[in-house]
């Protein structure tokens, strides 16, 4: 006990004093080498192996020789110990490992002679691959046929013919070591063989993984071919290939296309597409698409040659002799890589492609102009290019045209626009007129905003003031307030506000703050007609209310039907007479829209006047006010 | 003279005060001069500096903090010793700042680029903090090692912004906030200062995501664009994000202004204010940055606050531990001096 206290204290110090450039787990790591719990200490050999912690060396040493411990413990610390000294030849415990009782420690020592190519390892290896243990014979093999490369065959050749499943992983780790075409055909036999791999196939990988022999790639792209990509195995074999230098993985795809059969263009593809974009390759895998006869083949190959990192614009012609092809998803897929063209106008290229007749080939072509550069876009002649896009029956297709007029236009386009579409704005079809309205509203210059609101109908240009304090319970907002009992723009006006953003609740005993408010001009900034008090009015705009005035002027008298929405609660005046009041019910951080159709007004001869009393206890405040005549079309007025 | 009269007087020069509160409408009109700084404040500052370069405060690896935070309260610290023009190598400081920066480094190293404190979650938060300590001191450290490193962490900061423009917790692409995409958007505009390729297209993705987090009513800054309530010290952050990126005229960064000066001033520049050196943080570069205006208007009122809760030894308590309470009080109260080019207008 005393001594395993003492090793502890010892182990302490040492992680206290674990050098500079140590890993900032290192520490921890020593620590854990004393307690009791095997995976843990495991755990811990293997970081410090891994970071080679010399600072570790001494704990772990008296680990290894520490009898009391089990075999494979000891056999994991001596591998670690191995690994951490960096020694030339093996050291003297991995000697005595070697000829142990214990055949775990002789697996250990085999394992750990790995890491040693001097004469002293080869002898020991040698005489190891006699060994009465099939899995120490067999891992003393792998490690002699590391350090003796080719020259080991002689002795691979036998012990490989037909190992049982237990050994195969290590059999297969020796062949691959030996290197020679003879070893690397019986690897991949093996590899192939249904009946020995079965089951084994990540362990296979796991242990072959490390092995740069780079003509282990070609041994994986053909187990690649045999199966396809759900197959569990698919992303180890992938993780093997990756596990080698870029270099001869392009060599080895080069080979692979270059072999004219279809299923290695396929593969290959496959593997640019998933694990090396490397656009050396772009030529030759055209070359093999030249004579591929599969849709799956030449599926593969366009995803593979669109990947942004492949260069797709050195294939940009490649990818255009797709678009008339007779199979549709091609097609898609030839639009898709073109909109990786950085160069490519895919304006130019698509342009009879958005009236295809085939909805979803219009759709991908109009998509791709979505993610199109902006530089290429016709500037001011946008709206003429996708007139027929706006102007379809085709609700998506109509859709993806406005997103793209959004998107791409400007206020160059703005004018046209509005030439073809300003009869929309006019229509009875809210959906289509809200629509166009968006449309527009993102290429209108700052001007062109409240021309398009007030062609649907919507007051536009109004006075504001505010905010002055209402609580939860609306109580300001029912009182008569100074600015609608007599309307002077040029007045001044007390107010508080009280900070209560929190949970949007009044809290009692939150201070009032006090500031002046006065009336200033404010425009709607959307084609929806929305007047946005929050960017109006100063912060924070809870539990507040405002009031806002709009002067027009009318020829003659008219009836007309007003509609009214806002955000939380609203009253109108026209020409001094309340025509409505509406208050939504609260909700928190929600939308609480109130919202009245149909009044019945008449507009008189000269200026007519709104005068609108807005609340907000939280989240969005806006009003919005709609004149339409009987038939539903809006009427423009003016200040 | 009380010492908040005394914070008064902080001088500026080439100043045009504009006594008015900045309406959200009014172009900004500030002049922009050079500030100083009054001796106490000085004082305050080179104590805290002492106190966390006193023996032990410091650990061995070259850090600050405990287990938690290192990460970040070691940048923190870096940065408060360079804002007054100490230079790492150098001077009283120069170790203390060489182990910081080795400290980081080391960390960068052994994880592939990343420089968060293993296993906390918001890693990602000091990663950005660390690059932006690296990139502040790269130029003034002969270590050559700060450029690839730098570059390293970068590259994860530019692999990890998500589709909307923003960063979150882990090193990856998929959600976003506006604290950590705050903090990632001034870590890249302070590399991309220092010389690293930042494209442009990543700011500017990252602007439009704390643009989104903009609350119309109100003109704070929220968690998240979806919902939440815009508060204080996001708002703040939005807001100095928004200026690094140039965008200190627009609309929308004064009314982030707007929100911030009309916050509840007993509330915000009171002792016992949630998230207070975070918030106050951002919030003073904010106003430093808007115009001479705001700067003397804020900062008096702050200065005299973190003054009258320095501690005896010079160190500052924070809600993080004491190396973050204390590098960021000098890190605000030395917002005029112009050494680091973050601060730099």
């Amino acid at each position: 006990m005393k001594a395993k206290l003492a090793v502890s204290f010892l182990n302490l110090l040492l992680a206290a004093h674990v050098a500079a450039d140590s890993p900032p787990s290192a520490s921890r790591y020593i620590s854990q080498l004393d307690r009791e719990d095997w995976i843990l200490q495991s755990d811990a050999l293997h970081y410090l192996a891994e970071n080679r912690v010399q600072a570790a060396l001494p704990p772990i040493r008296k680990l290894a020789a520490d009898n009391s411990r089990t075999p494979w413990l000891r056999g994991r610390a001596l591998i670690a110990l191995c690994k951490i000294g960096s020694q030339k030849t093996p050291p003297p415990l991995l000697l005595e490992f070697s000829s142990a009782p214990e055949r775990i420690q002789r697996a250990a020592a085999c394992e750990a002679l790995e890491l040693y190519s001097d004469a002293a390892a080869k002898n020991l290896s040698r005489r190891l691959i006699s060994d009465t243990d099939p899995a120490v014979q067999y891992r003393a093999l792998a490690t002699y046929a590391k350090i003796q490369k080719a020259a080991a065959w002689a002795d691979i050749d036998q012990p490989t013919r037909s190992p049982s499943a237990s050994i195969l992983p290590l059999a297969l780790r020796s062949l691959a070591f030996t290197g020679t075409d003879a070893a690397l055909e019986r690897l991949a036999t093996l590899m192939k063989d249904p009946f020995k791999n079965q089951g084994q196939a990540g362990a296979i990988l796991r242990l072959l993984s490390d092995i740069p022999e780079p003509k282990l790639i070609p041994v994986y792209l053909g187990m690649l071919e045999t199966i396809n990509q759900e197959d569990p195995v698919f992303p180890a074999i992938l993780s093997a290939i990756a596990g080698h230098q870029n270099e001869d993985i392009v060599n080895a795809l080069q080979n692979a296309l270059a072999s004219n059969r279809e299923r290695a263009t396929y593969t290959a593809a496959r593997v640019i597409t998933l694990l090396l974009q490397a656009p050396e390759l772009g030529l030759a895998l055209r070359k093999a698409l030249a004579s591929a006869k599969e849709m799956e083949t030449f599926e593969a190959g366009l995803t593979a040659l669109g990947c942004k990192e492949m260069e797709p614009d050195k294939h940009q012609e490649f990818f255009a002799e797709f678009l008339d092809h007779t199979e549709t998803d091609l097609r898609i897929l030839a639009i898709r890589c073109l909109s990786h063209c950085r160069e490519a106008n895919l304006y130019d290229i698509l342009s009879a492609i958005i009236d295809d007749p085939d909805k979803t080939v219009r759709y991908a072509a109009l998509n791709a102009l979505l993610l199109a550069p902006l530089d290429k876009a016709p500037t001011g002649k946008l709206v003429a290019y996708l007139e027929s896009a706006l102007a379809s029956t085709d609700e998506p297709t109509r859709i993806l045209g406005f997103k793209i007029l959004a998107h791409a236009g400007n206020a160059e386009d703005f004018q046209p626009a509005l030439t073809m579409l300003g009869d929309a704005l006019k229509s009875t079809d809210d959906l289509r007129r809200e629509a166009v309205a968006a449309a527009l509203g993102s290429i209108a210059p700052d001007n062109g905003i409240a021309p398009v609101a007030r062609s649907q109908g919507y007051i536009t240009d109004w006075m504001v003031v505010g905010t002055f304090y209402n609580d939860k319970d609306h109580e300001a907002f029912n009182e008569e307030l100074a600015p609608e009992k007599n309307i002077d723009f040029n007045a001044t006006y007390p107010s508080t506000y009280v900070w209560a953003l929190r949970g949007n609740q009044n809290k009692p005993g939150e201070k009032a703050i006090e500031r002046d408010v006065s009336w200033e001009e404010a425009n709607v900034d959307r084609t929806n007609g929305k007047l946005r008090m929050g960017p109006l009015l100063p912060p924070p705009g809870t539990f507040s209310l405002a009031y806002a005035v709009a002067d027009f002027n009318c020829q003659s008298a008219q009836e007309v039907s007003l509609s009214i929405d806002g955000d939380d609660a609203f009253k109108v005046w026209f020409n001094d007479k309340k025509v409505a009041e509406q208050i939504a019910p609260y909700q928190h951080r929600q939308s609480c829209i109130a919202s009245v159709s149909n009044i019945a007004i008449t507009l008189k001869p000269g200026i007519n006047r709104f005068l609108v009393k807005s609340a907000n206890i939280g989240h969005e405040w806006w009003v919005r006010l709609r004149l339409t005549d009987a038939d539903g079309k809006p009427i423009e007025v003016y200040r | 003279m009380t010492k908040t009269i005394q914070f008064l007087t902080v001088s500026i020069t080439g100043l045009s005060v504009l006594c008015s509160t900045l309406h959200a409408q009014d172009q900004p009109s500030q002049t922009v001069g050079v500030a100083r700084l009054t001796e106490p404040v000085v004082t305050a500052i080179n104590k805290g500096l002492a106190s966390l370069a006193k023996k032990g405060v410091q650990n061995a690896d070259g850090s600050w903090g405990g287990n938690q935070n290192r990460v970040a309260e070691t940048s923190l610290s870096l940065m408060a010793f360079m804002l007054p023009g100490n230079v790492p190598g150098r001077g009283v400081y120069g170790r203390h700042m060489n182990l910081a920066i080795d400290f980081l480094l080391n960390l960068g190293k052994s994880q592939r680029g990343f420089m968060g404190t293993p296993n906390n979650h918001a890693g990602m938060y000091e990663h950005g903090l660390a690059v932006l300590a690296l990139s502040e001191a790269w130029g003034q450290s002969k270590n050559p090692r700060i450029g690839s490193a730098l570059r390293a962490a970068v590259d994860i900061i530019l692999r990890a912004q998500n589709r909307e423009g923003g960063w979150r917790y882990n090193p990856e692409p998929r959600d976003a906030d506006l604290s950590m995409t705050v903090m990632h958007l001034v870590a890249l505009e302070s590399a991309s200062e220092a010389g690293i390729s930042v494209p442009q297209t990543t700011i500017d993705k990252a602007k439009d995501y704390v643009l989104s987090c903009q609350d119309e009513t109100s003109g704070g800054f929220k968690y998240q664009p979806g919902g939440g309530e815009p508060g204080f010290a996001r708002t703040a952050a939005g807001v100095m994000s928004l200026i690094m990126c140039g965008q200190r005229n627009l609309k929308e960064t004064q009314r982030g202004i707007a929100f911030l000066k009309a916050y509840p001033e007993n509330v915000k520049f009171g002792k016992g204010f949630s998230r207070f050196h975070y918030s106050h943080y951002y919030a003073m570069q904010s106003m430093y940055q808007s115009g001479d205006a705001d700067f003397h208007l804020w900062y008096p009122k702050i200065s005299a606050t973190i003054l009258s809760t320095q501690k005896e030894d010079g160190s500052w308590n924070g809600a993080h531990g004491t190396a973050y309470g204390t590098s960021l009080s000098i890190l605000i109260l030395g917002v005029p001096y112009r050494y680091l080019p973050i601060y730099q207008r």
